[in-house]
């Protein structure tokens, strides 16, 4: 038992240290236009597996962004899970990172710019995740940028990192 | 819905802009330590077209409100998609770190092992309303509102 509080503990004190990488972390600083150009001008990439770190890039380019960053993956979402072979994705949500909200992965049309990006699409698959819609794009090596929509409306972008 | 049993009902306050919100919350009273069950609304982004829904994406999977034990000067949040009630705070009178003066703090920092960073501030701005702000390591990040009783748009 107490092992296992240690181990918390360290889960929770490496959370708070880690944070974004680097380039993540530049997200965060960029105006939201230069947000915008970034995804539209970046190709789809493919269909990512695995493990990825999540950040929500809300506010960006104001001081409180990174803050607000590391409150949401605190409290709200973490990342998500990929499973290419079998086109769907499992989000690590709340405080213990708990695995939940599927959805299903595919190349689809952006409905910023009508061009290929990966679909993140929850409709069919989460009674509490239906009026969302994700999109990314990949940016650079293990990462990938695009936006979260609730009912077809651009809320903010995110990044994965993997 | 009850219609706006406040005079600062929560698609009032997502309309206002953060320099609104920074008014407001300087010109209240901390009120009474509040009792029972609130709606939560966070204000992200205030006075943007987005705001009303980064509350409802936030409502729906993070946190839905906060229930207030006002004897005891506690509260509880209720978090998550199935609104699971965790994360203890202590309630008590103090000064705001915005302008120094009295309002009432939710302090994370002795009781909760994950939201010892936090810090929240209310003040009283209508009837069963409280406005304040969040704070991460001192730095503030949003505001957010409470409604008790009547002046709640949920139920």
């Amino acid at each position: 038992m107490r092992r296992a509080w240690i181990a918390v503990v360290i889960l929770f004190a490496a959370c708070r240290t880690a944070g974004p990488s680097a380039d993540v972390q530049t997200l965060l600083t960029m105006p939201q236009p230069e947000i915008d150009k970034l995804f539209t001008s970046s190709p789809p990439g493919p269909i990512p597996n695995g493990r990825a770190e999540g950040t929500a890039i809300v506010e960006p380019g104001m001081p409180q962004s990174p803050d607000i960053a590391a409150f949401i993956h605190t409290f709200g979402w973490q990342g998500k899970i990929f499973d290419a072979a079998n086109g769907t994705l499992v989000n690590r949500l709340g405080v213990g990172g708990t695995e939940g909200i599927l959805a299903k992965v595919y190349v689809g049309k952006s409905l910023i710019d009508g061009k290929d990006c990966i679909v993140l699409d929850y409709s069919k698959t989460s009674v509490v995740a239906h009026h969302i819609r994700d999109e990314i794009r990949q940016i650079g090596p293990n990462t990938y940028l695009g936006p979260v929509y609730w009912d077809n409306k651009k809320l903010f972008y995110f990044a994965l990192k993997f | 819905m009850n219609g706006p049993n406040s005079a600062y009902d929560p698609p009032t306050l997502l309309k206002m802009s953060t320099a609104d919100l920074d008014k407001l919350f300087a010109g209240a009273p901390p009120g009474p330590i509040p009792n029972g069950d609130a709606q939560g609304t966070a204000l992200v982004d205030p006075g943007t077209t987005k705001s009303p829904e980064f509350a409802k994406i936030i409502n729906h999977f993070a946190w839905q409100g906060k229930v207030f034990d006002a004897k005891n000067g506690t509260l509880v949040n209720h978090i998550g998609p199935f609104g699971m009630k965790a994360i203890l705070a202590k309630v008590y009178l103090g000064d705001s770190l915005i302008d120094k003066k009295p309002c009432i703090v939710l302090d994370y920092s002795q009781t909760s092992l994950v939201a010892h960073w936090i810090r929240d501030e209310i003040r009283n701005i209508a009837p069963d309303t409280y406005l304040g702000p969040v704070y991460w390591d001192n730095k503030k990040l949003f505001y957010f509102a409470l409604h008790f009783g009547k002046a709640r748009t949920d139920q």
